[in-house]
Order: C-alpha cells, then structure tokens, then sequence
C-alpha cells in the first residue's frame, strides 16, 4: 500500500515533485492567482484526461515505473521519532447518579439538577414529539425533529427498564476536535473537522485521547449520546458520517441499546442508550441471584449479587460507532472508547481477599476498578496526509490500511511502569488491519505474557505465550506481565509482526527478526510501543500519591479463572459462510451458458449465505436468521469460502464457546475460549456454541473488517422474545421493523411490499401536503397494513398505464 | 498566472501525489476525465459529459454477467422511474462495464432499452486500460468479477460528497439518500407514526410465504399480472409450467441454457437482452417462490379472494400452511403467526400440492 522505505530515489523524488506540484496548485488556487476554470481549461484537472493522469495530480495515477497503480506516498512523520511521547491513559469518563422519580405511569430518573438534563425515560422523547405533532421535545439545533433519535415507540422503548433501572448516567458529546491535539509534538495539530471523537457533558469541543468509561455488575447505567458534528456533510474533511450510532461492543443489551439496529441519530440529538449490566442467561441460570461468583462490587467491601451465569461475566468492552455504511470512516475519525466492566470475580483490587474476587492486577486504592496497574491498550493505525491531517480513503474498498501505528491515539509511544505484574487490555482498533503482538527486551528475546481473558471474557486457566495470536480487528486481549523481572532503566517493547500489502488480509506473520528489522514495506510493522521499567510511578485511581519500585504486589494470577461452559447438542445447528459465492461450484464444460469462461461462472460474492440458502442480500428475513426462543442452544459454523481474503466475524450480543476450526488446530488462547470476534483464517471456518435470551430485537453479526462492514458482509439475525415470560418485552415477540432516521423524525421500514407505501411514487397518497387530509392518510396507511389485494391490484394497473405515458413523454422529448 | 506555471510544473510531475488538500479530497479533481462510449455510440468525457456537475449513481455491470447486474440495473431502473424529471438535469445514472473490451454500445444499448431507461442514464464502455482507471478510483477495486460490487457509488461533484448505498437495502432509502444529495432537498413530510402493538400484528400478518424473496429479488424484472417487464409475466406460471421444471429453472436457469432445455432456449431467445440470472436459490426458497406465485395468480384469478380486513380473526389458521415447509429453523413461523395471506381455500390447495412434492 505504501512506497517502500528503500524504493528508489528516483521515484521517491518523483512522489516529492508530484507533491510539490500539487501543493503549488492548490495553493495558487486557495490564494486566488488561478481560478478553477482556469486549471481545466488548461487541462491540469480534467481536460487533458489521460495526460492529467499520467501526469500525476491523482493519487492512484499509473506510474510511469511501475505496472501496476501503486499507494499513496508514507505519512510524513515530521522527524518525530519512536518513543518519544508518553502514552496517554484513556480519558476516565466519571457517571452521575441518577434518581427514579413518578411521571404519569412511568418510572423516569432524574439527573443532577445543575446539570439541566431532561430525565432518562424508557420510551424515547421522539415518541412526546410525535404524539404532539412536533411541537414537544424538538431538537434545539433543528426544530423540524425531534430532540432524541431513539426512535419512538416501543420497539425502541428500553426493555427490562424497571428491572434494570439505571442507577447512573454518563453523559458524552460527539463533536468537533477541540484546538490543539496532535498524534506526536512533532506533527501538526490536527484541524477541528479531522477528528471527530467525545468530551464530557454537554462540552462540544471534543479532546483525544478516548474515553474510559467503569461500568460494574448491578449498576445498570445510561449512556446519553450528544452528536453535536457540523450538520453540513460536507465540513468533514474528506470522510465520516454527520449521524451516527454506538455500538456496546459486546455487552448484553436490548437491540435498541446494541446501537447496530439502523438508528442511526443527528446533529443537535441525543440518543439514551440504556447499558444494562444484564449477566447473561439471568433468566435461565442463578435466577434466584444466590450466586456470589455473579455478582457486582457494592462500592464497601461486599458484593450486589446478580442473577444470571457466572461463566458469561465479561471484563474488556469498549463501544463504537455502527452507522451502516460508515462505520469505518466514523471509527475511524475517533467515534470509539473502553469500557471496563467489573464483577464480583474480575473486581479490579487486588489486595482484597473475600474468595470472591481473582484480585488480578489492578491497584488497591479504590473500592473497585483501579488502573494504576490495569492498562487499557487502545492500538490502531493512523494515515496522514501531506499537510499531516489525518486521512481516509473513502475509496479504498478492499480494507483501509494505516502505516503509523498509534496506542490510545498518540505515535509509538512509551509507558513507564513499576518492576511488578500489570494487565494490560489489548484492543486492536484498527479498521481493516491485524496485529500480532509479542513483547522484547533489550536483547531481542521474548517476553512472555500470560492471557487472562479473550474478547473479554475470562479464560478458565490462563495461558503463558511469547506471541498473541493475530488479532483481527476488534479483537482483544487481557494479559498479565510480569515486570519484577527487570531491573530499573529496563525497556521492554511491544512488537508487531503481521504484515499488510492490502486491506484484504494479511500477507505474513513475520519472523521476529525481520519484523524487529522491518525488513518489509508495510510501515507498521516493528515496535510500536515501549514499557520504562522505573522505580516510581503516580497514581491515577488516587491523584498525589505515588507508588514505588519497592511497594508489595498484592495481586495473583491464580490457575482457574472461571468454569468451562461445556459443549452441548444443539437445538440447530446454523452454517454461515461468508462472502460465499453462489455459483454451482463444479460446473462442467457443458454446464455453462454460453460457455465456462470466468465471466459466466462467478458467482456473486460480498454476501452471507446461511445454510445452504440462498445470498442474505436476497433474503434479510429468512427465517433461519430468527432466534425464536430464548434461552435454546445453537451451533454455528462460520465459513470463509472467499479464497484469499480473511474476515474476522463478530457476533453481536451473545458471546460464543469457540469449539473447532474443522480440520485445522485451534491454538492454546482459542480452544473452549468465549469469544465475540472470530478470525475465519483464508478459506478457513470456525464453530461455536451460542445461546440466545434476556432481550429481543434485531441484531447483526458482520464482518468487523469495518471497510468490508460497510459493504455487505452484514446479516441481521432477530431475537425474540418468550411471550409467556412476564419479564420478557412483549413488544419483541415478533420481527421489529426496521428504523428509517432521517433528522426530521424516525420511520419505520417495511419490507418494500406495497407501491402504496412509497412516498416516491407518484401514486403514492400518503402524504401530509398541501392537499392530502388526514383521512386519505388514514386510509392509506389502513390500505398498507391490510394489503387489501382488488384495491392493490387496480392501483398498480392504472399506475402502470400513467408510467408508461409518462415515459413515452419524455422519449418525445 | 500563465499556462506556462502549469505547464513546467507538469513536467516534473511524472507520477502519484498524495491525497488532496484537507478541503478539495474529493472535489473534480480526484476523478479522471477518462475518454468513454455511451450506448449510443456517443464519445464522453467522464467528467465533463458524463458527471457535468450533476449528483451521480454510479455503478457497475457486464452483460455476461450470470446474477447480480441484471438485478441490480433492473432496481436502479425502478429509482430511475421515480426520479423521472429530475434524470438528465439534476441527476444522473452511470453504469460501467466491468468487461469492456467485450461490451460493445450496440449491446450495451439493446441491455438499456430492456430496462426502459431513458434520458440521463450512461451505459459506459471505452478503453479497458482507461475503464480500468476509472473504476479503481471509484472504489470499484475487485481484482477478479465475482468481487464486483453490488452497490452503487453516489455522490454531487459540486458539493464534494461521496458515499455508498446498497441496491438490495429498501429502495425508497435509497432514492432519499441519492436526494439527499441535494442541498436543498428537503424529504418528503409524512408524518411519523408511533407504531403500536396491534400494528405489529398486522405487520407479520402481511409476510406471505416467498413474498418478500419476490419482492427483493424477482419483481423489479417480473410482474404478476401487470404485463411484461424486463422478462415474463409470471401470473399463471405455475399452472403452464411442470413444477419440477419451474423449481430447476429458478435454482440454476444457466445450466438449463447450457442444457438446451427448450423451454428455457425459447425464454433466451424471447427475452434476449437480459439474461435470466441464477442466484443459487437453494430448494427451500425456490419452493416458496412457486408457492408464492400460484398464490398470486389464484388470488388475481378470484379463485380465493382472502377477507377484506385480513389482520383480524386469523387465529383459527395458526400455523395451517406451514406444513408443507420443513425448513430448517422453521420455528421462527412463530414470528409470522397467522400468515393471513394464508386464508382461504387457496392456501389449502396449495398445501396440497407442496405435501405432494416435498
């Protein structure tokens, strides 16, 4: 993707002249020396066509010495070098209390009064909006729409609310980049429209690095959304969505808190999304809550016991956005934060010693949840352009590739840490990109790590590895390392050996030689981040206080963290394979039409194919794709039958026992491993044990290649809800229509069954104009819903005679 | 400022330059202004004929495609008809063939007049070596056919913005957000309802069997009852065609061709511009087509005429025509409880004539 470090000089100083003379351009153009009518008329732009392209001015122009169009030139790195920044800690994101208060037939929950915040509801305001006509609950930046985007009604209403009734509430904003941020001191400031990621509150300006945010068992939390992003689409800078949603990845939520279910919300709303702490299976196993492995820390000492299955506590989350066609460059532009979650178990103290709690390292100052030696990890890949802004190829379809590796969003930088044993959550937050991740000392040998957790959940014994495996994106680790081993003034550095050439997959897992030689063309791979050995650290979880080289490591790595789920029969068992071609496979000579050659024999890819059954893009509601009752057991096995590409699949909501690879060996970090995100491997497949329950709705399992995302590897899968369940939503017993946001208010979708229903036919009646009363709305939305088939019938006819009239017309013409 | 400035700088300029200015990324100047054929044989220019300042929907097809293009230009062609004026002036489609060096403008034009398209909608061919360019900066980058895409590009070259949207999605969302491209496009006013209980009911009650794998991937290109489209009309195909012959055709009309089955010999040589696509239904789907059509037709027949207010009472036939259906996960039918399309004695012949054949 990019030019070789050592191409040679001659072309490099080709891509320098080639930008030389676009910034001379586009400079004499911004300055006004030139006019745009000028530059085409003289061709430079577009009217010499294929000259301009040979000529350069265009990125992905055939090289004069190369066959083939070749990438971008290197970010410029402004002569900053490696480790020379600290790396940031993930910005703590502090909640509110909130209190439940009477309105009407509803339990809503006020927050502080001084922060003057409308109270968290169950249903959304958009519903007061639309049953006042507009009039009520406006969005202050638009008053055509509604102030909240969830949409009304209760489809969207939070399931299991007085059940897990919010106890706190964490208020963000999603907007511009505050001045003054850039990914290292040697690279320019970063403009406001660049980045777009959060702040606290109601604070428009945002500020890198990402959020934090502490969540605990038994405190079911909100989390109010502000989107305050420029409502011009065009003031981006060159890619990312003006709406959005969150995604909880992979906490278990109702689908209209998933934040994957469409609705999707916009500049001046909010959305509440209601992150309920839900342990999975609490409608199943240890519903009576007597359980204190299932359990939350009280804040004193003690335990909130929960109901629900110990074995499915989940530990490193974090949440992002899942705009459907923009998730990437959305991600991407800074739309993303952690969320660690703590449980009885997983309680982040390790001093506290109640046969409960792994006392796993973290810290002692807090109650619960300390970090200073509990380290979120946040990796990813960044590309900057000539000017240093941060840039996305909105183009680039195959998989985006960044070449300078950033952790929590700041360039190759260096920690400082205590000779003693840390957690560190690792999280590749790249788009396309897989990393692998090992640890060297000074001499260039491993060190080892020991993996306590996969896609957050807890491995049942910890195993020790020199190597990760490969991490697709999305994908996370939690491993302990054991520093007490070095001496003050050690470096330990974090090295990546999975090398890219496109977004597609990854080439090769190099040698650990080679990869510390960067003996390759892709910029990131090498050592990315470093770890100072030092004898005094401050603390983050008790501001003033330090910690020294000499103080006593309470915490344990002890060899059973958890239970194994064991493997059951299923109840079904669901083949998906992805980006399955469809074509009849071993078609023979005669069998093709006219003849064999390729272009009568591919089948069409970028699709889902479930069992057999036809491409998903036909077939959103297949019935395959229902999980119709909770609490039943399924086996699904996730093919990749696309040739030379790799897909890590993700799994919303539930997580999955990973059981085999088919033929292949699963490797020591995956096997019985619960997991959210499964690398398929080129060609490869996995299987897993999943079962569905608690809450109801649509959700989506996809391929977390977010470029590839965006395209069709997407499939939604309904849930439904026991009707015969009294705590279960009875709204959700059924499929859910699908959500149509715009910022004027939220519809829903159908299945597109009916012309009559299309407010672009001509003939379509429903509309609230100047002419259309209430009455032909009425009867027409009736008309829809009753699909009454004489009436359909004679509309369609007289419709078609209309369009052909029309359509002679304009042959006419 | 002379042309000479630009002219030495030209000359230095031998090869790439790096992603545009934070402001200009995707303004004119990112497109080639590749040299290309229209259907009708016209020569254009890709920026200054073709886009010319209008909000475009670019996608890509090729005329030996066996499955997605046909479907996908024959949906394109139904937004087409409902942006009807605004094509050509405002707005305009520009399909591009993936295989140039084969698809000429006289087949490309015989292709465009089976989906009735009109003024404003390019069928592009040209150079290979200059497509080629063309569709690698358009984001259309497979490396081999059955990765081509099956969505659309769209975009306004005045305002700079750039997205993606999916043909097989809802088309009425498509249409908006293509409209949306407009700065001054405000959508249509209608008026947001809050969806109750009862509605939902009626929502499940309208899910016939096959109907919506009809709908997405069968009607933009075949009506029933509503004359010819792209290929036949298909009101009273169960009862002229052999079952088993219908299930085949549906599940791989490619291989029949290439059999010389006669029928489908005869459907070629009828419909010649469009292709029957195979979309490797699998039995299970195809057998819910058929059962959907011989609904169809039976009903447009008045052979069962279901009750006018359909949602209401169908709780007597919970379940009754599933029976013939042993699909795997077939328990979700819990979700379509009632499938009141269902009623009637319609739904029980065919039934019967499903049992037969399962």
């Amino acid at each position: 993707m990019y030019l070789k470090p050592h191409a040679s000089r001659r072309r490099k100083k080709e891509a320098q002249n080639a930008r030389n003379n676009r910034a001379e351009i586009v400079k004499a153009l911004s300055q006004g020396q030139v006019s745009r009518r000028e530059l085409f008329k003289w061709g430079i732009f577009t009217g010499l066509g294929t000259l301009a392209n040979v000529n350069g001015l265009s990125p992905f122009a055939t090289s004069a010495y190369a066959a083939v169009p070749t990438g971008v030139p290197r970010s410029p790195t402004f002569g900053a070098l490696p480790f020379t920044q600290p790396m940031p800690r993930l910005r703590l994101e502090e909640p509110h209390d909130l209190v439940p208060r009477a309105n009407g037939g509803e339990t809503e929950l006020a927050f502080p009064s001084h922060l003057e915040e409308p109270a968290a509801r169950r249903l959304s305001y958009h519903t007061d909006f639309t049953e006042s006509d507009g009039r009520e609950c406006r969005n202050p930046k638009f008053s055509g729409g509604p102030m909240e985007g969830r949409p009304p009604g209760e489809y969207f209403a939070h399931q299991r609310w007085l059940e897990y009734l919010p106890k706190k509430g964490f208020i963000m904003t999603l907007g511009r980049l505050d001045d003054g941020f850039s990914f290292h001191p040697n690279f320019p400031e970063q403009d406001r429209d660049s980045v777009w990621t959060f702040n606290s509150g109601r604070k428009e300006d945002s500020v890198l690095p990402p959020p934090l945010m502490k969540m605990r068992y038994g405190e079911p939390a909100i989390f109010r959304h502000y989107n305050q992003v420029p409502d011009d689409p065009k003031k981006n800078n060159g890619f990312g969505s003006i709406s959005q949603a969150t995604h909880n990845h992979n906490a278990h939520n109702a689908s209209a808190s998933d934040g994957a279910s469409n609705a999707h919300f916009f500049t001046g709303q909010f959305y509440d999304y209601h992150w309920s702490t839900t342990l999975a299976r609490a409608d199943m196993i240890n519903t009576n809550a007597t359980d204190p492995r299932a359990s939350g820390p009280d804040g004193y000492g003690g335990l909130n016991l929960v109901k629900g299955d110990f074995r499915e506590l989940q530990s490193s989350l974090w949440f992002h956005d899942h705009r459907f066609f923009f998730t990437a460059e959305n991600v991407y532009k800074g739309h993303l934060g952690a969320l660690n979650y703590y449980s009885g178990p997983d309680r982040g103290h390790e001093g506290l010693n109640d046969g409960v709690n792994l006392r796993l390292p973290s810290g002692t100052e807090l109650d619960w949840g300390n970090i200073d030696f509990d380290v979120n990890l946040m990796i990813s890949d960044a590309a900057l352009d000539e000017d240093g802004q941060y840039f996305f190829d909105i183009f680039e379809t195959n998989g985006f590739l960044g070449d300078l590796m950033l952790v929590n969003f700041a360039y190759k930088p260096y920690f400082e840490v205590l000779p003693r044993k840390y957690r560190f959550r690792l999280l590749n937050a790249c788009m396309s990109r897989f990393i692998r991740p090992g640890l060297i000392n000074q001499r260039n040998r491993w060190v080892p790590m020991t993996v306590i957790a996969t896609d957050g959940n807890l491995m049942v014994n910890p195993v020790t590895v020199n190597q990760l495996d490969p991490m697709g994106t999305a994908e996370r680790f939690d491993v302990v390392v054991d520093f007490s081993q070095f001496p003050i003034g050690s470096r330990i550095r974090m090295l990546n050996v999975a090398e890219h050439e496109s977004g597609e997959r990854p080439k090769e897992y190099l040698s650990r030689k080679d990869a510390i030689d960067q003996d390759t063309d892709d910029p990131a791979v090498g050592t990315f981040l470093e770890f100072r050995v030092v004898d005094s650290v401050k603390s983050v979880d008790n501001p003033g206080k330090t910690h020294y080289a000499n103080d006593t490591d309470y915490s344990r790595v002890p060899s059973q963290l958890t239970e194994q789920i064991p493997i059951i029969d299923p109840v079904r068992v669901r083949h998906i394979e992805w980006k399955g071609t469809d074509t009849p496979r071993e078609l023979q000579r005669d069998e093709c039409f006219p003849d064999c050659d390729e272009r009568n024999r591919e089948g069409f890819g970028w699709t889902v194919r479930i069992n057999g059954e036809s491409n998903h893009f036909l077939n959103a509601n297949r019935v395959s794709m229902l999980v119709p009752r909770p609490g039943e057991t399924e086996h699904w096995i996730l093919e990749n039958s696309s040739g030379g590409w790799d897909h890590p699949i993700h799994l919303h909501f539930e997580e999955g026992v990973t059981i085999d690879r088919g033929r292949k060996k699963l490797s020591a970090l995956e096997r019985g491993a619960r997991k959210d995100v499964w690398r398929t491997g080129a060609g490869g497949q996995v299987k897993i044990q999943v079962t569905f329950g608690e809450y109801g709705g649509a959700y989506v399992t996809h391929c977390h290649n977010t470029v590839h995302e965006d395209w069709a590897m997407l499939a939604r899968y309904d849930v439904l809800t026991d009707p015969y369940d009294s705590k279960q939503s009875k709204y959700h017993v059924s499929v859910v229509p699908t959500p149509n946001p715009t910022k004027y208010g939220v519809t829903y979708v159908d299945p597109e069954i009916l012309p009559e229903g299309n407010p672009f036919d001509r003939d379509f009646e429903g509309g609230v104009g100047k002419d259309d009363d209430d009455e032909k709305m009425a009867a027409s939305i009736n008309r829809v819903a009753a699909s009454e088939p004489s009436t359909t019938r004679k509309t369609r006819k007289s419709r078609k005679k209309s369009k052909r009239a029309r359509r002679k017309a304009r042959r006419q013409k | 400022m002379k042309p000479g400035f630009m002219l030495r700088g030209l000359a230095v300029a031998a090869i790439l330059a790096t992603a545009p200015a934070a402001q200009a990324r995707w303004e004119l100047d990112y497109f080639p202004n590749t040299p290309l054929l229209t259907q009708e044989g016209e020569k254009v220019r890709f920026v200054d004929d073709v886009l010319d300042g209008r909000i475009a929907v670019i996608n890509f097809i090729y005329l030996d495609c066996p499955d997605i293009c046909g479907l996908a230009t024959a949906r394109l062609a139904k937004v087409y008809e409902w942006l009807d004026e605004r094509m050509g002036e405002e707005i305009v489609f520009v399909s591009i063939s993936l295989t140039p060096e084969r698809d000429t403008p006289e087949e490309l034009a015989a292709y465009a007049a089976a989906f009735g398209t009109g003024p404003g909608w390019y069928f592009l061919t040209g150079d290979p070596e200059e497509v080629a360019l063309l569709r690698y900066k358009l984001g259309e980058r497979s490396k081999q056919l059955s990765d081509h895409r099956s969505d659309m590009l769209i975009g306004n070259p005045l305002t700079g913005e750039w997205r993606r949207s999916s043909l097989m999605g809802n088309l009425v969302t498509a249409t908006a957000e293509i409209l949306a491209l407009d700065p001054d496009w405000e959508p249509p006013q209608t008026e947001v309802k809050v969806i109750e209980g009862e509605t939902l009911e009626r929502f499940a009650a309208r899910h016939r069997e096959g109907e919506g794998l009809f709908i997405k991937g069968c009607a933009a290109c075949h009506s029933i009852g509503d004359g010819v489209r792209v290929g036949p009309d298909l009101e009273g195909v169960t009862l002229r065609r052999d079952r088993d012959w219908l299930m085949r055709y549906i599940m791989s009309p490619d291989r029949m061709l290439a059999e010389g089955d006669p029928i489908a010999v005869m459907l070629d040589a009828a419909y010649p511009a469009v292709r029957m696509p195979a979309f490797g239904l699998g039995e299970n789907d195809a057998a819910d087509l058929v059962q959907y059509l011989h609904t169809e037709t039976l009903r447009l027949e008045g052979v069962a005429e279901p009750a006018a207010a359909t949602h209401d009472g169908h709780a007597g036939h919970d379940g009754h025509a599933h029976g013939g259906h042993a699909h795997d996960g077939h328990e979700g039918h819990v979700a379509h409880e009632g499938h009141a399309a269902h009623e009637g004695h319609a739904a029980h012949d065919l039934d019967d004539l499903s049992e037969h054949h399962h």
